[in-house]
């Protein structure tokens, strides 16, 4: 039972051993393998029983392995050996195996163990321990190993490249043996300090070949365990780094004789903007003393500055590390600072000039250049050959032509035109070639072919050797004041030639010129004339007011008129005349002068008088003319066509019928009114052609009236009437004697005829004066007068009553008119119901 | 029939007035020497008085006869149907006829002496207008 038993356990230690255990035929075909195959390689125990051990090997492992087994048979002996597995899924599986062969049953039985994570830390270990020989032996510093007694142990390839020693001849030796005797001196003292455990830094130097060299090194302790094993070295060269420290040394130190001697001023500054550096000439553009700025801040220093132009530029360089340059006024010290600001890993470096004389002359020039761009006036930059290089814009008002149309090109070609005077602009362009400052008057012509006269001046510009470098043109328009000098040439060569007269006088009126026709037609020559206002000399007693005051008002106004008025001549003689005056203004429009035309109108004024004494005549004849048509075709015609009718009648009447005889005397009375009227006509056809042809002799008035009143006397009596004659004696006209009865006839009777029958008649005669021009006589009646606005203007017309209870024919008054004007005189009434007329007659001394 | 003369010439009148009785000796004629006097017995007149037909002069002292027309204005309704108005005048002025235009209520114009034919036509004229007032119901 027993061995029964420990079969069973040896059985249960199989299967469930970790390790693989299998056994093979002595062909290599697998008679067992337990089934913690399938864990290690995947394959379950009966997919590998039966088959070749090398259908699971790793190809490569083959040849060796076959040798190992081979070897294995027919030996006794425990052999161990690793081959590969390819797992079922591929990837390989290392295994350690012990084999031992069984002569017996020609069996060798394996025990595998599975390598993997062996294998895997072991690679690791080999990597790093690689990497770190890699980085002991290719490590640019020296490295090297002591052990306690002070020998090497180990070297780097570094330090056998430096010291041009194999590595045997160093392994082994101590470090003595390549240093110099003060260098191993400073070495073991190090090293004695490093083996009681402490790490040391300090500098090696030593020459190698002539060359000195010097080393930054480390020397620590390796401890295991608490015990320093070893000291590891590690020396980092650095004799070009100290080459370089004491060359920048050395620099600096040069930098700073520099920066004193360069005319730039200079200073520098730290990150926190305090001052490290100020150079002589800093120190005299900002006045200040150095030694009070340095290590100071400085915008402390120069408080104004801060957020000022070189804050905000300063800031911007360091900000952005970009050099900063600017232009900027220092108000400190009255200055205009040109700046460089070189930002560094220090601070900032400032260069600065003095540009005050350049900012003042560049704004000199810029205003200059303002004023040249934006003047009325054409300016033109030319270079010596008169090439254009410049124009401004007044030059392409001017002339239509942009700057990009002319550069390069010579004025003169494309301006000059036709009517330009050629001959006089090349010798004023020879002048200015030689470089004489040169101005002249010239037409030229716009692009749109206009004429354009410019006064020009040209100015030649030098280069600083006296040479002419170019030209610099202004061009002034004056092609108005050019026009209007023609116009004037033209106008006073009319002026100078016309009968008319003209006068051209200064803004207040004072004459400056006139020409010949103004002497022909007034008399005065210029000389008598010059300086004084015409109207002083022309004008006189018949010269109307009113015309001469509006004349000043026009002249004030500055405006164009025309007038009429009597003016004299020298001679004294009168004559009309026209007188157009235009003012003459500046381009401002002020009044320069005035031009006066004098046209003598005294013919056409004569023709004029004449002109309106026809009309006046032929409407008098002609209102003559349809008063007697209306005689006609009334007064005359009704006693006609009374007589007619009568006459009808009187061949229907019986003779005996007393109808008859009454009819026949009417027929007789109305022969008598056509009498009358016929008669009428013959005294006014008399009056009218006898007209300033009839006789007049001197005619006393009293001497007139007595006649009327004696032949009245009858009537007159009759009713009452009374005469008041106030006429004195002696009062006289030269008129026509039967004119002046008629008129005083018909007063008197009508006075008669029209009185009042409530009071007497009274009849006033008086004369106002005998004055030089004529006399004027009135004659009123207290009679029954007559409405002056029915009466209208009909008073004196022919054939006109107002009375239909009187009888009258209507002519009297008419006749008193006529005669009236027959004599150059006139007639006026005036008439009240109820009060009287007045007659007022005037008639002149001849 | 009554009718009206008004004329400044009596021996016009006096003419006028008996042609008119000639041709029918029954006639109410009343005679005004002025404008003036015609008007103050038309305005004083009622409607039995206004005379039928009037004969007006024109060349009149004070109010002639275009016065005298102008006048009428206020009376010109009541004269339209009842009264016919001739100038009488012996004018032969052209511009009298075309004055005429202005006074449509004026029935004509007859130049001076006045003959028998004229008196037949206005009085024919006068019989045809009262037989249409008849027929128009007046």
């Amino acid at each position: 039972m027993k061995s029964n038993q420990a079969l069973f356990d040896f059985e249960k230690m199989v299967i469930h051993s970790l390790d693989i255990i299998g056994s093979i035929d002595i062909n290599g075909y697998i008679r067992y393998v337990s089934d913690v195959s399938k864990n290690i390689l995947g394959y379950k125990s009966s997919e590998m029983i039966g088959r070749h051990y090398s259908d699971f090997l790793h190809p490569d492992d083959l040849p060796k392995t076959e040798q190992t087994v081979r070897t294995l048979f027919h030996t006794s002996e425990k052999s161990a050996f690793e081959n590969r597995y390819i797992h079922k899924e591929g990837h390989v599986v290392p295994i350690r195996w012990y084999g031992v062969w069984s002569e017996d049953n020609n069996t060798l039985y394996c025990v595998g163990r599975d390598m993997t994570k062996q294998r895997k830390s072991q690679s690791r270990l080999e990597e790093s321990e690689q990497r770190y020989r890699v980085l002991f032996d290719n490590n640019p510093d020296v490295v090297f190993i002591e052990n306690r007694e002070g020998l090497i142990t180990e070297v780097n390839q570094q330090l056998v490249k430096s010291l041009r020693l194999s590595e045997a001849q160093l392994i082994n030796s101590p470090a003595s043996s390549f240093l110099p005797p003060d260098m191993a001196a400073v070495n073991e003292r190090y090293l004695q300090q490093a083996l009681l455990g402490n790490s040391l830094r300090f500098e090696f130097e030593f020459e190698i070949n002539g060359e000195t060299r010097i080393y930054d090194t480390i020397k620590y302790p390796v401890i295991v365990k608490d015990e320093v094993v070893c000291v590891q070295t590690i020396a980092k060269e650095i004799t070009s780094l100290v080459h370089s420290y004491n060359t920048i040394k050395r620099q600096a130190k040069r930098l700073g004789n520099i920066f004193e001697s360069i005319t730039n001023a200079f200073f520098t500054l730290d990150k926190e903007w305090n001052f490290t550096y100020i150079n002589s000439e800093a120190e005299r553009l900002l006045e200040i003393e150095r030694g009070c700025y340095i290590g100071e801040n400085a915008w402390q220093k120069f408080p104004i500055e801060k957020n000022g132009v070189f804050y905000r530029q300063y800031h911007h360089a360091v900000t952005t590390g970009k050099a900063a340059q600017f232009e900027a006024y220092y108000s400190g010290t009255d200055v205009w600072l040109d700046v460089r600001a070189f930002p560094s890993e220090e601070g900032i470096s400032v260069y600065f000039d003095d540009i005050t004389e350049k900012v003042k002359a560049r704004q000199e020039l810029e205003k200059l250049s303002l004023v040249a761009s934006k003047t009325t006036n054409g300016v033109i930059i030319t270079n010596r050959a008169r090439r254009i290089e410049w124009v401004n814009e007044g030059f392409t008002r001017l002339t239509g032509y942009r700057l990009e149309e002319v550069t390069g090109q010579i004025p003169s070609d494309f301006l000059h035109g036709q009517k330009t005077d050629k001959k006089a602009f090349e010798a004023v362009k020879d002048k200015m070639v030689s470089g004489e400052p040169v101005s002249f008057e010239i037409l030229n012509y716009r692009k749109d072919g206009e004429e354009l006269w410019l006064s020009v001046q040209v100015n030649p510009t030098y280069d600083g050797n006296g040479g002419i470098l170019g030209f610099v043109t202004v061009q002034t328009d004056i092609t108005d004041r050019v026009k209007s000098q023609q116009e004037l040439e033209k106008l006073s060569l009319v002026a100078s030639s016309t009968d008319n007269g003209v006068i051209i006088t200064d803004a207040c009126g004072r004459t400056e010129w006139v020409n010949e026709g103004f002497t022909k037609t007034t008399g005065y020559t210029l000389s008598e004339i010059a300086g004084r206002k015409p109207g002083d000399l022309l004008q006189g007693e018949e010269t109307e007011e009113a015309t001469v005051s509006m004349m000043r008002e026009k002249l004030r106004l500055g405006t164009h008129f025309n007038a009429m008025l009597i003016n004299y001549k020298k001679s004294g003689e009168k004559f009309w005349v026209s007188m157009d005056i235009t003012p003459v203004y500046d381009a401002i429009g002020t009044v320069r002068q005035f031009i006066a035309i004098l046209k003598d109108i005294t013919f056409r004024k004569e023709a004029e008088t004449n002109l309106l004494k026809m009309t006046q005549d032929l409407y008098a004849k002609n209102s003559d003319q349809q008063q007697f048509t209306y005689l006609v075709s009334h007064n005359l015609r009704a006693p006609v066509a009374n007589a007619m009718g009568l006459a009808n009648l009187l061949t229907k009447l019986n003779k005996d019928s007393e109808l008859y005889d009454k009819s026949l005397s009417v027929l007789n009375q109305s022969i008598t009114q056509l009498d009358n009227v016929l008669k009428d006509i013959n005294t006014i056809l008399t009056i009218r052609d006898s007209n300033g042809n009839m006789d007049q002799e001197q005619v006393s008035i009293n001497t007139v009236i007595d006649q009327v009143l004696s032949s009245l006397q009858e009537p007159f009596q009759k009713c009452g009437g009374a005469l008041v004659n106030c006429v004195e004696e002696g009062v006289s006209v030269k008129a026509n004697k039967a004119y002046v009865y008629s008129i005083f006839y018909n007063f008197l009777s009508n006075a008669i005829k029209y009185r009042s029958e409530e009071r007497p008649l009274v009849v006033r005669i008086k004369s106002f004066g005998n004055t030089a021009k004529g006399i004027l006589i009135s004659f009123s009646d207290n009679g029954s007068g007559f409405d002056m606005k029915k009466a209208n203007n009909n008073i004196f017309k022919l054939y006109k009553r107002f009375h239909v209870d009187k009888k009258g024919r209507g002519i009297g008054l008419y006749l008193v008119k006529t005669h009236l004007e027959a004599m150059g005189g006139h007639v006026e009434v005036t008439s009240k119901i109820g009060f009287g007329t007045r007659f007022l007659i005037y008639l002149p001394k001849i | 029939m009554k009718i009206f003369i008004i004329d400044d010439d009596h021996l016009s009148i006096f003419l006028s007035k008996n042609m008119l009785i000639m041709e029918d000796a029954t006639l109410d004629i009343k005679t005004f020497l002025s404008g003036a006097k015609a008007l103050d017995a038309l305005f004083a007149s009622d409607e039995d008085s206004i005379p039928e037909v009037m004969f007006l002069d024109l060349n009149m002292p004070i109010m002639d006869g275009w016065g005298f027309l102008d006048a009428l204005a206020p009376l010109k309704c009541r004269l339209r149907e009842r009264c016919s108005i001739y100038i009488l005048t012996s004018s032969l002025d052209t511009s009298d006829t075309a004055r005429l235009q202005d006074y449509p209520f004026v029935t004509g114009l007859i130049h001076k002496p006045i003959k028998s034919e004229d008196i037949d036509i206005i009085f024919s004229f006068q019989k045809s207008k009262a037989k249409s007032l008849v027929l128009l119901g007046f």
